[in-house]
């Protein structure tokens, strides 16, 4: 793997002889990174970041795992962005994470132009007190044969508010095309807000798509199953939202990344 | 104002296709000049023989819509429209005073004849009402005296304005205020008939209340108004129909229609919308921009819209319900299916204010040939609406591989014990499946009925029987010859 | 054990119990038996202290610290803690919540009550195994989510493998072989007896005399219109099965 790094921009090339894989970390600039991932090279990358700006290239088969937890800090501000362009039968696996603060924005962009590419988009927002994120992901299928699976959950405490409009674009050309995305919600606080634009733009006939989003809270039936078993009411809301975050957590596949996510999200 | 015979009109227009109800009926007719401006409002109003109020509430909306833009925001493009180069008011020439079938122009009875509609009483269809519009004026209202038994009024809007001030002005524009949007504005200034209908407290309509529209004047835009209110514990039911000639222009269509629904009331509203699409180049056909809006005013109250939206070069139309009794129940049924170079944007809006209250909405979209097919839908839970919940499904067809599907749900919650859940879906009609059937001794428009049929199922089920049939049998007329 | 003093309880605003009286000693096994619409599962979320049910008037009491409590202001936690269980009739799914941290939750949750030392991850992995071999579950189970898609089956033996973690005094086993198979039921019931004791109490809820043969009880009610009709020995149940509930009811 090669390195350059300036003040302004970090530029990471994975090529195959990095092997055995490591974990990259990102470093939190408030400025740009490029990630490079040669032809059939494989690579973890995971960052705590803030502003930031992040540009994937993935080449024929290469495979990333990028793992982005943002923080803005209590009442903080900030802006990340994600593009992603795929070559043939190269896999993603994309996910996000936040606290949210004052206004945290994030926008990911993937362009599936080669045929066979996978990508695996999530995020997580464990928003609280009166946090904001907003998540805006565009998943553009321009070859055929493509695949993406979106999965977006949030907790919304309090008076908190979470965000998320994700458009599915399939090209004319990207026949075969699968895309599947769903957002689901759970509102714990009395004056928790969501808002969910999940948008499917479809131009080729033999594809499957659907999307979804659900809103909800936490069941009472299920709170009352845990109480009857002993546990108090507040741990047994804490259990269930676990439990609700569980899947999306499972979605990272590095073990030591998913340990120390759901570490500082305090789910383990 | 000039007379404006339409005698030198050919129905002989190349490319309409299927469009069986393409021709053109030779009437004379009593037009306003093009062009909008305050004197030809008023030259409306006067027609309408209008109260004063009325003229100023148009006037009012004039003035908004002047300083308004036409929206731009949906799917897809159109050219622009020169609102001066309309023409307002068209209606048949008749005696004064219309009192009676016979003193209908014989050539507007026979045009609705043609349609299916007859109008004189002892022909009228067994079980529904008609209420029949030709261009800017209501022409015939059947079965009127048996429902005046009722206390039920079902009449054009207009004579409601003259016989029922005291409605009309407390209801008109109370769920689409003529600032609501640029069409409705322009509606609530120029808008010329339409049904008016009131259900008295514990009266179920017995019978199907209906208006059909039919645009026939060249250059003439229609701007139909319909109110209907089902006071405490009524139900009613009211189908729309609607057609149009074959003509090489395209015609404006901007409706309003407003519903209302008092406490443990229930409207029910159901529309099979075939105007003139325009050819397969996309030359001709209706612009339909058109508000459609509900008001579940008391408690326990219910709205339920079905639209099967098959006609139309452009579609723009989200019938939506405002949900404010507690308890009260919106729902929204839908079924657009565009063809050739059509485009549709439509959905709806559901606003939950009161408490309990329950939203569902099922839209099916089918697209082929090179049309654009979009459902756009805003369910939005206001921060009292405790334990609303919403069901949303949204599922697309795509026939070909020019067309598209879109899905633009837009969902707002501020309330923590409220639930909402939407799914989408896009399938196609494939070329195997049909195979599939065909090897199974069904023909191919059996075959492709049978899938249409099936995607679109739980809206038809919701559909009056007759209208249901009719829904079906116009589908597989425009989608013959879409499956290769 | 437990005392239900001329109970009036509602759900929905209806009544469903009207004047239940009943009283559970340390030792005994009481079935209660009904048709459908008696009461049953109401009386059995009254007493684990559902929100949606009010008690209207009359009181239900159990022994806490050698004391008749009334329990009526107690959440459905305390009354956990205190000793109480209710095997679910429809045992509650709970989607991406493995059985085996629930289950710890709710043991260190009770223990911790009673000074018991919480169990580490570890040793708990130890204790919670040897309760499954009794209730012949695999070892599976306890990595799953709690009742999410198991079997009817594996639903009812969740919560009698609950039962046998928390040990509580008083348990309600609300129509426990509702689902169950001739071979679960002979489990199910094998794992209920082998928690008997002479210090704690049963109430076993049921439709069928079926379950009666494989847990003897010692005490049968007749629930009917939200009252005890009749009370008698284990005789009663069986005349029940052969004569049905229309000749007590006229």
């Amino acid at each position: 793997m090669t390195v350059e790094s300036t003040d302004k921009q970090q530029m990471f090339r994975i090529s195959r002889r990095s092997m055995p894989m490591a974990v990259v970390r990102l470093v939190d600039h408030g400025a740009s990174a490029v990630i490079h991932v040669e032809a059939g090279a494989e690579a973890v990358v995971a960052g705590i970041l803030s502003d930031s700006s992040v540009e994937v290239i993935l080449e024929e088969g290469a495979k990333l795992e990028l793992v982005r937890v943002v923080e803005a800090g209590p009442g903080g501000s900030c802006a990340s962005r994600l593009v992603v362009t795929q070559a043939k039968d190269s896999v993603l696996r994309s996910f996000y994470v936040t606290h949210g603060g004052r206004m945290v924005s994030d926008d990911l962009s993937v362009t599936m132009a080669g045929e066979g590419a996978e990508a695996f988009i999530n995020g997580l927002h464990d928003l609280s007190g009166s946090e904001r994120a907003d998540s805006h992901t565009h998943v553009d299928h321009a070859a055929p044969s493509t695949t993406s699976n979106q999965l977006y959950k949030s907790i919304v405490r309090d008076q908190a508010c979470s965000g998320f409009l994700g458009r599915i674009l399939v090209r004319r050309d990207a026949q075969l095309t699968r895309a599947y995305q769903l957002s689901k919600n759970m509102i714990v606080g009395a004056a928790g807000r969501v808002e969910a634009r999940p948008q499917l733009e479809i131009f080729a006939d033999d594809v499957k798509c659907s999307h979804g989003a659900a809103i909800g809270q936490i069941d009472e039936e299920q709170i009352f199953y845990l109480q009857a078993r002993g546990i108090a009411r507040a741990a047994a809301v804490d259990l269930l939202v676990r439990g609700f975050l569980q899947d999306v957590l499972g979605q990272i596949r590095h073990d030591g990344l998913r340990t120390e996510v759901g570490q500082r999200l305090g789910l383990l | 104002m000039a007379d404006h015979p339409t005698k030198d009109e050919t129905a002989d227009v190349k490319g309409a296709g299927d469009y069986k109800y393409g021709f053109i009926t030779d009437v004379d007719a009593d037009t306003a000049p093009k062009g909008l401006n305050e004197g030809i409002i008023a030259f409306i109003s006067a027609k309408k023989n209008e109260p004063l109020f009325m003229l100023n509430r148009r006037l009012e909306a004039y003035r908004r819509w002047q300083v308004m833009k036409e929206p731009h925001w949906a799917n897809f493009q159109y050219a622009p429209i020169d609102y001066q180069d309309l023409c307002y008011y068209s209606a048949p020439k008749k005696k004064a005073g219309l009192s009676s079938m016979e003193e209908v122009d014989q050539e507007v009875v026979k045009t609705f004849e043609k349609l299916g509609i007859p109008l004189g009483e002892q022909k009228r269809l067994a079980g529904v009402a008609v209420d029949a519009v030709f261009d800017s004026v209501s022409v015939g209202t059947t079965h009127q005296k048996d429902l005046e038994k009722l206390g039920i009024i079902f009449c054009p809007i207009s004579e409601a304005v003259r016989s029922r001030p005291d409605l009309i002005e407390k209801y008109l524009g109370s769920v689409v205020p003529a600032g609501d949007n640029f069409f409705a504005a322009l509606n609530a200034a120029v808008f010329t008939d339409g049904s008016f209908c009131y259900i008295p407290p514990g009266v179920r309509c017995p019978v199907e209340l209906s208006t059909y529209f039919r645009i026939n004047a060249k250059g003439t835009g229609q701007f139909e108004r319909t109110l209907i209110i089902a006071d405490k514990g009524a139900y009613v039911s009211y189908l729309e129909g609607c057609t149009a000639p074959v003509r090489d222009e395209n015609q404006l269509h901007a409706a309003v229609v407003e519903l209302i629904a008092l406490d443990d009331a229930e409207i029910k509203y159901s529309t099979v919308q075939n105007w003139y699409a325009g050819d397969k180049n996309g030359k001709g056909g209706i612009y339909n921009f058109v508000t459609k809006r509900g008001k579940c005013l008391g408690v326990r109250s219910k709205i339920a819209w079905t639209q099967v939206e098959a006609g139309s070069a452009i579609t723009w139309k989200y019938p939506g319900c405002i949900l404010m009794g507690d308890d009260s129940v919106g729902e929204f049924y839908s079924v657009a299916l565009t063809n050739n170079r059509m485009d549709a944007d439509t959905g709806t809006k559901m606003i939950h204010i009161g408490k309990n209250t329950r939203s569902t909405i099922i839209a099916k979209g089918i697209s082929s040939d090179q049309a654009h097919n979009s459902y756009r839908g805003l369910v939005k839970i206001m921060p009292g609406a405790t334990h609303a919940r919403n069901f949303s499904q949204c599922d697309s067809m795509l026939v070909g591989n020019n067309c598209s599907a879109n899905t633009f749900p837009d969902i707002q919650v501020q309330n923590n014990t409220a639930t909402v859940e939407h799914e989408a879906t896009t399938s196609r009609i494939s070329a195997e499946q049909i195979f599939y059937l065909q090897s199974r001794g069904l023909n191919k428009e059996e075959a492709v009925a049978l899938v249409i049929n099936g995607f679109c199922k739980e809206v038809f089920r919701t559909l009056p029987l007759e209208f249901a049939v009719e829904a079906v049998r116009l589908l597989e007329m425009k989608l013959e010859n879409s499956v290769g | 054990m437990l005392k239900i003093k001329d109970l009036y309880a509602s759900v929905n605003g209806n009544q469903i119990l009207k004047g239940l009286n009943l009283e559970v000693n340390a030792g005994e096994v009481h079935a209660v038996m009904g048709p459908n619409g008696s009461g049953k599962s109401t009386f059995s979320k009254v007493i684990a202290g559902h929100p949606q049910y009010s008690i209207d008037s009359g009181c239900v009491e159990l022994e806490i610290n050698g004391q008749m409590t009334d329990i009526k202001g107690m959440t459905p936690d305390e009354r956990a803690r205190e000793g109480f269980f209710l095997a679910f009739q429809y045992p509650v799914e709970i989607p991406g919540v493995p059985t085996s941290e629930f289950l710890r939750a709710a043991y260190n949750a009770v223990g911790r009550h009673h000074g018991i030392e919480a169990l580490d991850p570890i040793d708990f992995d130890a204790f919670i195994r040897t309760r499954m071999k009794v209730l012949q579950m695999d070892n599976k189970y306890i990595d799953r989510a709690v009742n999410v898609d198991f079997s009817g089956g594996e639903k009812k033996r969740n919560e009698i493998l609950q039962m046998a973690v928390l040990n509580p005094r008083m348990a309600i086993l609300d129509e426990t072989d509702s689902g169950l198979d001739v071979d679960s039921m002979k489990i199910v019931a094998h794992g209920v007896n082998s928690l008997r004791t002479r210090h704690n109490a049963m109430v076993v809820i049921t439709h069928y005399q079926r379950l009666l043969d494989y847990i003897k009880p010692d005490i049968v009610h007749i629930l009917y219109n939200g009252r005890i009709i009749k009370t008698g020995g284990p005789g009663l149940a069986l005349e029940v099965e052969n004569k049905g509930y229309d000749w007590l009811i006229k």
